[in-house]
């Protein structure tokens, strides 16, 4: 599986950031920015999409994020690593359906990567579940291509 | 779930999703510049590393809330709102100072940057120097603000 890197277009985590954002492309999709993109441009999902791009750069700017209301990682054990940002606004106590996922690159250049979405259901932990799989699994493809890089 | 299971979701997603070259990625990316330059939203972001760096200080010296809610003459539950955000008033310039230096951070400066860099710069809370602290030093370094920017400095610091 490729796993290229990108920028999400016109995201600013600040001028010194913890971590710099990035997005993984197959050479022809990125699910995370295809996702930013519907939450966007879908009037019913706007305010989800505002919190996310929030919640990013607030995780840009930390070591890790202590508020699990907003960052919640995986609590699979067959899973690493693994991170979903969640549509959260703690001023109002809202919590919205979309959700990102993530993983930490902390080898070079700590980086924060974006993998995968999805729109939550009320009690689908299944969907999450398959979600942090698949997560991970980008994790392991993308640490073995930069391995065979090398 | 099995890992092959996994890839043909993978897949199926990739097949579902729309290509880059279908994406109005330009409309993206101004929608994202649009948030940061929106005070609100920036204020979110700055509230939530500043928050984040108190817990993440209070996990380290083994702080409980009602230590420092005690330290700090509030009640536990004040305090716990304030950690949780639920009140956005709260956060005024000396709550943001006085918290900081309970749980030993020093907040360094609020770091100002053009607007054409679309910032979304928090306060930056550095852990405060032993050494420079004993010797006497202030622990609170505000950046110079310059005249241009006293205006975005000013409105910025009343959102946060």
């Amino acid at each position: 599986m490729k796993t290229d890197l990108i920028d999400i277009p016109g995201l600013f985590v600040g001028a010194n950031p913890r971590w710099k954002v990035k997005a993984i492309f197959n050479g022809e999709v990125s699910l995370a920015v295809d996702a930013l993109d519907r939450w966007r441009a879908d009037p019913k999902m706007k305010r989800d999409y505002k919190l996310i791009v929030e919640a990013i750069q607030y995780a840009a700017n930390v070591e890790r994020v202590t508020d699990e209301r907003i960052v919640k990682g995986s609590e699979n054990f067959d899973h690493g690593e693994v991170y979903e940002f969640r549509a959260f606004d703690p001023d109002t106590n809202w919590t919205g359906r979309a959700r990102l996922m993530f993983f930490y690159d902390e080898s070079d250049e700590s980086l924060i990567i974006c993998t995968n979405s999805y729109d939550k259901n009320i009690g689908n932990y299944e969907s999450q579940n398959l979600m942090f799989s698949m997560c991970d699994r980008f994790r392991q493809e993308y640490e073995r291509n930069k391995r065979s890089e090398k | 779930m099995k890992q092959d299971d996994i890839s043909r979701e993978i897949e199926a997603l990739f097949k579902n999703a729309r290509p880059l070259s279908k994406i109005d990625l330009e409309g993206l990316a101004e929608a994202n510049r649009a948030l940061s330059r929106d005070p609100k939203h920036i204020a979110g972001v700055i509230k939530a590393v500043f928050v984040n760096d108190v817990v993440s200080s209070m996990k380290k010296q083994g702080i409980s809330k009602s230590q420092l809610a005690d330290q700090m003459g509030y009640t536990r539950q004040y305090l716990t709102a304030l950690l949780s955000r639920q009140d956005p008033r709260n956060f005024t310039i000396d709550t943001v100072v006085k918290l900081s230096m309970a749980v030993g951070l020093r907040p360094e400066c609020i770091r100002l940057e053009p607007m054409e860099d679309i910032s979304a710069q928090a306060i930056i809370i550095r852990e405060k120097p032993s050494a420079e602290t004993s010797s006497g030093q202030n622990y609170t370094q505000t950046s110079t603000l310059q005249s241009p920017k006293k205006d975005v400095v000013e409105e910025y610091a009343l959102a946060a």
